[in-house]
């Protein structure tokens, strides 16, 4: 069985449409030296479709652990989570990594471009991992670039752009795929004020025009008051989700 | 152990470049293949190879180490394979066959049966000549022009008629002109260049020919050209009229030879052997008559000599390869370190872990193929160069040096080069794309792996679900991990060593069962502590925690250290424990000793360097305002353990290394390239041929009546004449007569010159007052280091020198039974020596041993005499008593050994003593063989002028004068090319481990780019940073010099204690230079340092902004 065909009879069994993420009961604890930190207790969340959502926090709160443990980029210790009511834990590494290729976008705060390829190649790889053809994966990929406003410098390298358009770059990945959802941490975290304030505008156009679901984690206030939704944590609990 | 030949890794460039060239198609199908299908993981793995220009070349150089290494030995070891066979071939001439068989002491047959053959052969394609030649060997020529004289000359007589091949001699001045037999005439001859050389003979000259076939006789020739080709090789030999020959020898329609040429080249030529001795079979017309192929033979037994250089080679570049692969894995794991943050990233968006590892082998491929073109030429370059330096220095004994290559060894450099590179980089690549994504994208450490119970693990397996296979896998590595499998595995090999008797599988085998072991008590002892906080789950993970970190850095030091010690025992050291047999091996155990040694050492220490390093850490925070520097100094290696200690092995494996390759070519330098000392420093040696001299000072003056200047330029001279003396030592437990070369001395030889006393007798407070007594009083004697036993040697601390051979049984105590200098039998004939052994047997009735002496030299050895409770301390031996007596009979006679000479390399043998010692054992006996006189010369002489200027003056008496060191080359030619090309690897092996360790250490200062703008932000000087880089550097070096130096010398003394090499009848005894090696160290420590200071000094001079920006 192939890993779309696996996704696919996973989507069979789906839960509600207008949950496309769900987590239950989720804990992770990091361990070293003896010492212990839960960075999530019990967390219970679930995120409709077109939804966005801000995860708001001190520093060591656990935003970003939670955002790498609903993306399964990270190890849970206990529950579990479900993504377009898939559970993520019964996959292999392989089958997740492409359950992430085609159903995931990420932003993150250092852009995390592949610094050796051009604005369009970086956008066009999650595609490529997907087997779509090299022809339809530039199509689409100059497509997003458009929409980013980017068109003009899709065969800059990452090293060549500015950091605004770097991010830009990096939500145009994000999108590439047409995500079930898009996680992105900090995504204005390295920028200045103006940048920032174009790619929260970008951000929220998309998830108005497009129904695109958003899990943003921010430090900013600004940010959260763009989002549907804010969830506040603290101590690896969410203790305010409105 | 018992050294087993053809081992694992006994293999051709020719047999490899099949299955090579398989891989090769095998690998680049795939790389294509794949890169076709996923265009962009090869785009993103090509650009990135580019990426930064110093990181490139730095990548390609130390990739290109491996590749280089190999070329450059094989481009060696075919040269010397080439020089050896042509030495081989230069020997014998265009010979490749030969008919014998007749009868007489001559071993005459009717010439009419080798015209037969002749001319059954003549229509043979496949045969270039067919000559039938009368050969008296041994005869002795004096040229009466040059006033010199020359024996063992082989005479050739050789008709001129259809000779082919083996009439086609050439002048050896102008090789275009040719020499024909019949310009011979009735009475001219032709020398060869060796016989020439040694008689100083030019065309024109006239030569006397003495033989012990025509007693009383001697015949004129007159030398007509001076030739090379035909049947002449480089032994003394001429060519003259068969006739002529045939009448001097009363062997009229006679000859002893159908020399036979094969068609091609006098190499190529042996490729015909088969076909050509099938043929001659079929027409071989007389009984008793044979024909045997004297090419092949003398090619395959010259190169049995080469063996000993292959296996020498063999480890090296085991060595040098492992070097080269270890840094390829840690080019890979740093250069994957530095990209952690993109592999995190390209795993987030969804790419699988094979196809990270697919886009690294893509960029390690661009690498690679660069590398090992570039390892090719730079190899082929240094092997020339070694070769070019080497090789002049030995031309003049004719070692024919010249480059030579095989196209199959460097197809073999390039394809091992480049599988073994990309094969190690898919390990690499492997391992390190190992990651925590989360983790890596935040450039944050990998958190601890969770550690399921095996009965977790094993339910998880056998649940039927999407991802079965990895939960298999994690079993497998779990049980792998804690111990029972290495456990199983370990037993298994250990009882299929011992079966086979083999080294490796039960070393191998010993060492997984210790691991197995060792982790196996590891997860109990967790397992114990787990049950012991069952109920207080909270306590339990701390309790656990400390426990993992404790046991870990137990297990590594037990695993670790039980490794290095076994592997660093002598191989022979389980022998008899516990009933275990006697192990056989091949140089493949010593390549897994000096590995494993290193692995456990890096083992035992690198989990626990941050408590090796606490005493420093101590001092450093009493350093006062450097305290900062030595803290980050000091904690870096302790927290990068892996890193750390794949740096570590590889520096410590590159200084063993070196260690190793130092102290075995000191060794061949000292046993075969040391020519004064096994000259003892004189440099001529001579015999009288015709009539004795008497002594020292007759020679002496009769050179200063004939030729005073050459008298002038001698500065000293001493006379041994050989005695066939039986020895008995009555002191000893079971005393009973045995045998050891034995010689009276005359002049200088009298006087200790030349000889080096490594112990006096009590009683005795200077080395010339024991010469003064051998002078002084009869009955004193002194003998060399050989004759003592282990026991006594090792009291004197003395290393046990080569057994003596027959040669030097029968011959004097300096550079005896050499080619060139003439022996007894030159007069007497080939039958000679064993008559007289059957002469000396007859005489000695219990004693009847030396005709069986000397021809076998196992037992040679075990009736040579073993001196026993003669060592005191040493420098100090207990003047002790032995009998004597001439093996011809006689009355014994008692001698009292005063002092012991040096014999570490095999160059003085004998019991030694002066004429009047000897004179009662003697008494009324004919003088046997003949008196040998050694010259020493003013510095800045000529020695070959005043060979034969001695040769002129003594020519009344027939006197054979020989350049010493030319006799000792023409005898260990082939060995002293090997000792000089060893010392020249030597020095490759340092040229690339140093460029390694630079490597290594300037990967280390870029990687940390960003680390150092941090501090540089922080307020640390420029100096600072540098001096924390030169630290961590140092700490590295040092540690890797201490292991390499001390696990180098072990294995050195353990492959000598196996007498791994006496297989090859190498005669090598283990040399340490320690100044050598204090000189690699040094170099060592500061190419350590160099290799950190270029880049930290670099790294230094960034601004902290643009270092930390750095990607």
């Amino acid at each position: 069985m192939s890993a779309l065909e696996e996704l696919s009879r996973a989507e069979e069994w789906s839960a509600p449409r207008q949950t496309i993420a769900q987590a239950e009961g989720l804990r992770k604890t990091y361990r070293a030296h003896g010492l212990e930190l839960d960075a999530l207790r019990d967390v219970d969340l679930s995120v409709a479709r077109g939804e966005m959502v801000a995860v708001m926090g001190p520093s060591g709160c656990g935003k970003t652990t939670l955002l790498n443990c609903l993306a399964g980029l990270d190890t849970i210790d206990a529950g579990r989570v479900l993504i377009d009511s898939v559970d993520l834990a019964s996959l292999s590494d392989a089958r997740r990594a492409d359950y992430r290729a085609q159903s995931m976008g990420f932003i993150f705060q250092n852009f995390n471009l592949l610094p050796v390829l051009s604005a369009v190649e970086n956008v066009e790889l999650p595609l490529l991992l997907l087997r779509v053809s090299a022809h339809k994966a530039r199509r689409r990929a100059r497509a997003l670039l458009n929409a980013v406003g980017l068109s003009h410098r899709e065969r800059h390298r990452p090293a060549e752009l500015s950091g605004g358009q770097r991010q830009r770059v990096a939500i145009a990945r994000a999108l590439v795929n047409e995500p079930a959802i898009v996680w992105a941490d900090e995504p204005t975290g390295n920028l200045d004020t103006e940048a920032a304030g174009e790619v929260m505008d970008l951000l929220e156009r998309l998830n108005r025009e497009r129904e695109q679901t958003l899990v943003i984690v921010t430090h900013a206030p600004d940010i959260s008051a763009r989002a549907d939704r804010l969830i506040r944590m603290r101590d690896g609990r969410i203790v305010i989700d409105v | 152990m018992n050294p087993a030949d053809g081992g694992l890794l006994t293999f051709t460039p020719a047999a490899l470049a099949r299955p090579l060239l398989l891989g090769l198609i095998v690998a680049g199908c795939a790389l294509v293949g794949r890169g076709a299908l996923t265009p962009f993981l090869a785009r993103i793995g090509l650009r990135n190879a580019p990426r930064r220009l110093l990181r490139a070349v730095l990548i390609t150089f130390g990739l290109m180490l491996a590749t280089t290494f190999v070329a450059s030995s094989l481009a060696v070891d075919d040269t010397i394979t080439q020089a050896v066979r042509t030495v081989a071939v230069f020997n014998l001439g265009r010979v490749d066959e030969d008919v014998t068989g007749g009868t007489g002491t001559l071993n005459l047959f009717p010439q009419e049966d080798a015209s037969a053959i002749a001319y059954a052969l003549r229509g043979d394609v496949e045969v270039a000549g067919v000559a039938p030649t009368l050969d008296i060997p041994n005869t002795l020529v004096a040229d009466e022009t040059a006033r010199e004289v020359r024996g063992g000359v082989a005479a050739l007589g050789m008709q001129p008629d259809d000779a082919g091949a083996l009439g086609a001699l050439t002048d050896a001045h102008a090789p275009k002109t040719p020499r024909p037999l019949q310009a011979l005439g009735g009475s001219g001859v032709y020398l060869n260049s060796a016989l020439a050389a040694a008689l100083n003979a030019k065309p024109g000259d006239t030569v006397a020919l003495y033989s012990v076939d025509w007693p009383g006789r001697r015949y004129r020739f007159q030398v007509r050209a001076i030739v090379k080709g035909g049947p002449l090789g480089d032994a003394p030999a001429l060519v003259a009229p068969l006739h002529a020959l045939q009448q001097a020898a009363n062997a009229f329609d006679s000859v002893n030879h159908v020399y036979i040429a094969n068609a091609g080249n006098g190499l190529s030529g042996v490729g015909y052997s088969d076909f050509v001795t099938a043929r001659v079979g079929e027409n071989l017309p007389g009984d008793g008559l044979a024909v045997n192929e004297v090419k092949r033979n003398g090619v395959a037994f010259a190169l049995q000599a080469q063996q000993l250089f292959g296996r020498i080679l063999t480890l090296y570049t085991l060595f040098a390869f492992a070097i080269g692969l270890l840094l390829i894995f840690l080019i890979f794991t740093l250069l994957a370190a530095e990209r952690r943050s993109e592999l995190g990233m390209a795993r987030a968006l969804g790419m699988r872990r094979g196809q990270v590892v697919w886009m690294l082998l893509f960029e390690g491929a661009a690498y690679d193929l660069a590398a090992a073109t570039i390892g090719v030429l730079v190899g082929l370059g240094l092997g020339a160069v070694i070769l070019g330096v080497v090789g002049p220095t030995l031309a003049r004994i004719g070692f024919p040096v010249q480059f030579a290559l095989e196209p199959a060894s460097v197809f073999v450099a390039f394809a091992l080069g480049l599988l073994f590179t990309l094969i190690t980089i898919v390990a690499a690549a492997w391992v390190v794309s190992r990651i925590s994504i989360a983790a890596a994208l935040r450039d944050l450490p990998e958190p601890p792996a969770a550690a399921p119970s095996l009965l977790a693990l094993a339910r998880a397996a056998l649940t039927p679900r999407m991802a079965n296979g990895r939960a298999w896998g994690a079993l497998l590595w779990a049980l792998a991990a804690r111990g029972p499998i290495p456990l199983a595995l370990g037993a298994w090999l250990l009882r299929r060593g011992i079966e086979r008797t083999d080294a490796l599988l039960f070393s191998v085998g010993l060492s997984l069962a210790v691991t197995g072991l060792t982790l196996l008590a590891r997860s109990v002892a967790l397992g114990l502590v787990a049950l012991r906080y069952r109920r207080e789950p909270r306590r339990a993970l701390a309790a656990l925690a400390r426990a993992t970190l404790l046991t870990e850095r137990l297990a590594a030091l037990v695993i670790g250290g039980s490794l290095a010690l076994y592997w660093s025992l002598p191989f022979d050291a389980l022998v008899g424990v516990l009933g275990l047999p006697r192990f056989t091996g091949g140089i493949e155990i010593f390549f897994t000793a000096g590995v494993m040694m290193v692995f456990g050492c890096v083992l035992a220490l690198a989990p626990n360097l941050d408590l090796l390093l606490a005493p420093l850490r101590w001092l450093g925070v009493r350093l006062g305002r450097l305290r900062h520097i030595s803290r980050i100094a000091l904690v870096y290696p302790s927290q990068q353990r892996f890193r750390t200690g794949i740096g570590l092995a590889l520096f410590s494996l590159v200084v063993f290394t070196m260690v190793v390759m130092t102290c075995i070519a000191a060794s061949t330098t000292q046993s075969y390239d040391d020519l004064p000392t096994q000259a003892a420093n004189y440099d001529i040696v001579g015999q009288p041929l015709f009539s004795r001299i008497g002594s020292a000072q007759n020679a002496l003056a009769l050179l200063q009546r004939h030729d005073p200047s050459a008298a002038a330029q001698v500065t000293a001279i001493g006379e041994a004449t050989p005695l066939p003396l039986g020895v008995l030592q009555p002191t000893a437990a079971r005393a009973m007569w045995r045998y050891y070369p034995a010689s009276a001395l005359q002049g200088s030889l009298l006087s200790g010159v030349g000889f080096t006393l490594a112990a006096r007798a009590t009683g005795f407070s200077s080395d010339e007052q024991v010469w003064q007594a051998l002078r002084q009083h009869p009955g004193d004697v002194v003998i060399d280091a050989s004759a003592l036993s282990g026991a006594d040697a090792s009291i004197l601390g003395l290393t046990p020198a080569p057994s003596a051979t027959a040669g030097q049984f029968t011959g004097p105590p300096i550079a005896a039974g050499l080619p060139g200098s003439s022996g007894f039998e030159s007069l007497s004939g080939q039958q000679a020596q064993a008559d007289v052994s059957t002469q000396l047997a007859q005489g000695a009735g219990a004693l009847n041993v030396l005709g069986f002496l000397l021809t076998d030299q196992r037992a040679l050895n075990d009736l040579a005499i073993h001196l026993s409770g003669i060592a005191r301390a040493p420098g100090s031996i207990v003047p002790t008593p032995l009998w004597v007596a001439d093996l011809r009979g006689g009355a014994p006679q008692q001698v009292t050994i005063i002092g012991i000479v040096a014999n570490a390399h095999g160059q003085n043998y004998g019991l030694m003593g002066s004429p009047q010692t000897f004179a009662p054992v003697e008494h009324g006996l004919a003088p046997l063989g003949n008196d040998y006189y050694y010259f020493k010369l003013a510095p800045g002489t000529d020695p070959h002028a005043a060979a034969l200027a001695i040769g002129s003056a003594l020519i009344d008496h027939g006197f054979e004068a020989t350049v010493l060191q030319d006799a000792l080359l023409g005898t260990t030619g082939a060995r002293v090319f090997i000792s000089r090309a060893l010392v020249g690897l030597v020095g490759l092996t340092l040229l690339v481990g140093m460029a390694a360790l630079a490597v290594t250490g300037s990967r280390a200062v870029v990687e940390r780019r960003q680390q150092i703008g941090m501090l540089r932000a922080l307020g640390f000087h420029r100096a600072h940073v540098q001096a924390i880089f030169l630290i961590e550097s140092l700490l590295v070096g040092a540690a890797g010099v201490l292991f390499g130096l001390v696990l180098g010398l072990l294995l050195c003394r353990n492959i000598f204690a196996v007498d791994f090499f006496e297989q090859f009848q190498s005669g090598l005894t283990l040399t340490i230079p320690w100044r050598d090696l204090a000189v690699i160290c040094g170099i060592a420590l500061a190419a350590s340092l160099l290799a950190a200071a270029l880049p930290a000094w670099q790294a230094g001079r960034i601004a902290p902004a643009d270092a930390l920006r750095y990607e």
